[in-house]
């Protein structure tokens, strides 16, 4: 197994570390933590099942495709629940219909199902960079009357997650084509931030420990 | 090539953005949380501060009418209750034999008065607090309150007695006064313990009754209960001078603890 592949499959299998932090911080989950930790269940079969498809030489855009909306959903549910404005709730509100929408369109009109939507990713990765700053400039704006330290909020660690791994990857999206022609090997860039941003999401379940 | 060197340059420079970017946004949003913590423990001394600086207005305005009120009644009602006795007793050497023994009963009702009201003006004179020390000011109390005869105060000390800043001892004589008088106003007791106990630079003072008591809940959840009994004044005067105070309270009585700690306060 050379570099490449190594670095690939420990990004595949990073998606473990977030559960396990789920796991170990269970008692300390309030409902919304329990729902956080069920969606990265989801999230860790459904790129196991990816990755399994791969390995047997099948097809697993389709699936990949379909999980791009849930995974957005769930991100843009989690700034909705978490961002007060009712204006910009609104907009992630209707941000999660449009996307879908866009996602559908994208795979009849614009590429295939059974190829990387990259236009799907750019467009998910601009709202949801937004929806990350967003929740920060409100952060910023209601820290004088925060008594946690910010370091302890779940949902701190997982809009750093989010907005590292959309902004960090945002370009390889946009330039997906060009960059599969020139170094397929770029690629390994996105494993190296899959897995930092697993270990973020990780730490959103850890540091609700004492 | 070029363009191909510039796109990977791109998709690196992006990846190595979003990581300045997210560290940028923790320190920022760190330091901001630092500086608003900073803010509001400031405020809250500010805020400490003021109302320590109201208190103590209070208890000098207190002490001042006090004492204005205690000269007054040494020196004008005193004198004036004097005259009453001088007279009623001219008044005797010259009445007939029949009324001789009422008009003794009256001098010696009217000389109870002019003791009882020395008594008061001596208690209520910050003076009286300063130059006799605390232990001998609830001594003095005491004594009055014994004298009545409806309820018994027994005063303990342990270890050496001391003399410590007459400002704190005289808040904390005025803490005891205000216990006493809950005590006798809100207990129903029939004994009230006073025990002073001196170790080191701690001073422990307990008061304890035998009264009704109260639900302690009661205490810490109901400010309107808290301020009718004084408990809220009383909490106020013990963080004024910085000393604990507890409350506890059953079927058996109320027993009420302070602790002052003297250490650096050393008069």
């Amino acid at each position: 197994m050379n570099y490449y592949k190594l670095l690939v499959t420990i990004s595949m299998a990073s998606i473990i570390l977030p559960n396990i932090g789920g796991i170990l911080a269970y008692r300390k989950l309030d409902i919304e933590g329990k729902k956080i930790l069920l969606f990265f269940g989801v999230f860790m079969i459904v790129d196991f099942t990816i990755s399994w498809l791969a390995n047997h030489n099948i097809n697993n855009m389709p699936m990949f495709n379909i999980f791009s909306i849930l995974e957005y959903g769930f991100y843009a549910y989690l700034f909705y629940s978490n961002i007060n404005n009712r204006n910009w709730r609104k907009g992630i509100y209707y941000s999660i219909w449009f996307f879908s929408a866009f996602t559908i369109f994208a795979v009849i009109f614009i590429r295939s199902i059974y190829e990387f939507n990259s236009e799907v990713r750019v467009v998910e990765s601009l709202f949801l960079v937004f929806c990350s700053l967003l929740y920060f400039s409100q952060l910023s704006n209601t820290l004088i009357f925060e008594r946690t330290k910010i370091f302890k909020i779940p949902m701190f660690w997982i809009s750093i997650g989010v907005l590292f791994y959309f902004a960090g990857n945002f370009f390889l999206f946009l330039f997906f084509r060009e960059i599969s022609q020139i170094s397929p090997t770029i690629w390994s860039l996105h494993s190296v931030v899959n897995i930092i941003t697993n270990s973020l999401f990780m730490i959103s379940f850890l540091c609700r420990l004492k | 090539m070029q363009t191909q060197v510039n796109i990977l340059f791109v998709v690196l420079a992006s990846a190595i953005f979003a990581l300045l970017l997210v560290a940028f946004i923790v320190i920022f949003l760190n330091i901001t949380q630092k500086r608003s913590f900073k803010y509001n423990e400031n405020l809250l001394r500010i805020k400490q501060e003021y109302d320590s600086a109201i208190l103590n207005s209070q208890i000098e305005v207190q002490a001042q009418t006090l004492k204005e009120i205690s000269e007054e009644l040494h020196d004008n009602v005193g004198q004036i209750l004097s005259s009453v006795i001088l007279h009623i007793k001219v008044i005797g050497e010259k009445a007939p034999v029949n009324i001789q023994k009422q008009i003794e009963d009256t001098k010696s009702l009217v000389t109870e008065i002019k003791e009882q009201v020395r008594h008061i003006s001596r208690s209520i004179s910050p003076q009286h607090i300063e130059n006799f020390g605390l232990f001998n000011a609830i001594t003095y109390q005491a004594d009055r309150i014994n004298r009545i005869g409806a309820i018994k105060i027994e005063l303990k000390t342990e270890g050496k007695e001391k003399k410590y800043n007459p400002r704190i001892e005289l808040v904390l004589f005025r803490m005891v006064q205000e216990l006493i008088n809950n005590a006798i106003k809100h207990s129903e007791c029939e004994n009230i313990y006073v025990k002073l106990n001196y170790v080191n630079e701690v001073l422990t003072i307990s008061v304890k009754d035998d009264g009704k008591g109260f639900d302690e809940t009661e205490i810490l959840r109901d400010r309107q209960f808290r301020d009718g009994t004084g408990l809220h004044s009383l909490e106020n005067k013990a963080k004024f001078i910085n000393c604990s105070i507890t409350f506890n309270s059953g079927e058996k009585g109320t027993k009420v603890t302070i602790i002052k700690d003297f250490e650096n306060e050393y008069y």
